[in-house]
């Protein structure tokens, strides 16, 4: 029993002395300045993270929101007027700024070459952004600037191809029915006619943009002539 | 023997005041705006090791590690990534981007999200789901799970169908997050595994129903695709034959 009381006030003691140490290896230890500097630190950045989460968050609840507004807003606006807004619509916008801003420069340059008439270079840039950057808004320009440059290479297989890709995935845009118009004229060229046809009559049931279904109904007359 | 089973006890005693202690951390935003009134907008993230529990109003939440909610009010949390446990006492509210989840009665749902896609599991409460862009509210009986997705061309947000919840997935995010005597998990989960049967029994009735109308909506878009065909070929005959005629010269 004795031994017991003597082991207890040795324990006690041996605790309380290491506490002891403990507390005066703190205050006196040069690393806890630093140590306190980054547990503040820390604290800071998962504030921040926090923070550049909920930004996050609001702007992503700003996006649904204009895609909730837009088929009515579209519906409003026809015509040349309702333009931005049918490419909006198109393309479901994903990603952050500093990608939209890479594809924009992307897209700025293959636009540059194409008015050069450089239809090699702006073929390669532009596939090069449409595999990169999927989701970029300029998507659907890239796809009709390929398309193009492909017909004007006289790649007329590659660019039916590119122009179906453009039918699958924004058959709403403008810029589908003015590659539709080209398809008709790769067709005619071809001497199918009665296909180029098939793709006029498709274009005016479903693009009332005037200024493609007059260039159709005009294709259309040429072809039945 | 009574001496050495006292030191090693004794041992043990001191050796606690040496370990460190993990302490689950919860970030707050602004600082300290948990404890403040429940009316005030507070963000939360469980950056620590293991699950949150937050208790508010009559419910109690359980945040899984790495994820964050936004409180707007004791009824209703955003939710901003990750997973939530929600124990409702009372009418409870998971906001997202894409729609809202909302117990019709007191019980558990659990809400989990990705970038993409925001998963309601109701457990032992119907859950309402409310698309966003759209009037009406869609329910996910108890046992089953249903997804709210991106904005479609619509102006609508996605949806799925009400599907089974995966049981032994869910069992096991649900027994990383319970903190309570483990015969008590045991009888729940014996209670949960009753109405997940049920559920999934409902739930294939509920399928088969649905595929029946996929496949008629197939078939009605098949034979549309036919007719407008025939009607093409028919009216490309026709042309034919009057351009022959005036070729010709047969009028």
């Amino acid at each position: 029993m004795r031994n017991s009381w003597f082991l207890v006030y040795i324990l006690i003691l041996l605790s309380s002395l290491l506490a002891f140490h403990g507390e005066l290896r703190e205050q006196f230890s040069p690393s806890k300045n630093l140590q306190k500097q980054i547990a503040h630190l820390q604290e800071q950045k998962r504030q921040a993270d926090l923070r550049s989460q909920l930004a996050l968050d609001q702007l992503n609840d700003f996006k649904s929101q204009v895609a909730v507004l837009i088929p009515s807003a579209l519906e409003q606006k026809t015509g040349d007027a309702g333009y931005p807004l049918r490419q909006l619509a198109s393309v479901v916008a994903k990603g952050d700024q500093l990608k939209i801003e890479r594809a924009s420069s992307a897209f700025e340059k293959a636009k540059g070459e194409f008015r050069e008439k450089h239809f090699e270079d702006t073929s390669v840039l532009l596939e090069d952004l449409i595999t990169r950057h999927p989701d970029s808004v300029h998507v659907v320009e890239a796809h009709f600037l390929l398309a193009e440059s492909q017909y004007q290479m006289g790649e007329n297989e590659k660019a039916v191809g590119t122009i179906e890709t453009m039918i699958s995935l924004f058959p709403e845009s403008e810029l589908t029915g003015f590659s539709l118009l080209r398809l008709g004229k790769i067709f005619e060229k071809e001497e199918r006619l009665e296909d180029a046809a098939d793709i006029y009559r498709a274009i005016l049931t479903n693009f009332k943009q005037p200024e493609i279904s007059t260039q159709a109904s005009l294709a259309l007359k040429s072809v039945a002539l | 023997m009574r001496a050495a089973n006292f030191l090693v006890q004794a041992l043990v005693f001191i050796l606690c005041f040496t370990l460190e202690v993990t302490v689950h951390a919860l970030t707050q935003e602004p600082t300290g705006c948990f404890a403040r009134l429940e009316s005030v907008v507070c963000a939360l993230e469980n950056d620590g090791r293991g699950p949150v529990e937050l208790k508010l109003g009559s419910t109690v939440i359980t945040l899984d590690e790495g994820s964050a909610v936004l409180r707007s009010s004791k009824n209703e949390v955003r939710l901003i990534k990750g997973t939530v446990w929600v124990r409702a006492g009372d009418k409870f509210r998971v906001r997202s981007e894409f729609g809202d989840f909302e117990n019709r009665d007191s019980g558990d749902f659990w809400v989990s999200r990705t970038r993409t896609q925001v998963t309601a599991s109701a457990i032992s409460t119907t859950v309402l789901m409310n698309p966003r862009g759209s009037k009406e509210s869609l329910e996910i009986a108890a046992g089953l799970k249903n997804f709210l997705g991106e904005i479609d061309f619509s102006g609508r947000a996605a949806t799925g169908i009400p599907v089974a919840i995966a049981f032994k997935d869910h069992v096991a995010r649900w027994a990383r997050l319970y903190r309570g005597p483990k015969p008590e998990f045991e009888a729940a989960v014996g209670q949960f595994h009753q109405q997940w049967v049920q559920a999934t029994h409902e739930s294939a009735e509920l399928n088969q129903t649905l595929f029946n109308r996929v496949i008629a909506s197939v078939d009605e878009q098949n034979r549309q695709i036919a007719s407008k065909a025939e009607a093409a070929a028919k009216e490309n005959r026709e042309l034919r034959e009057l351009f022959r005629r005036k070729a010709l010269g047969g009028d």
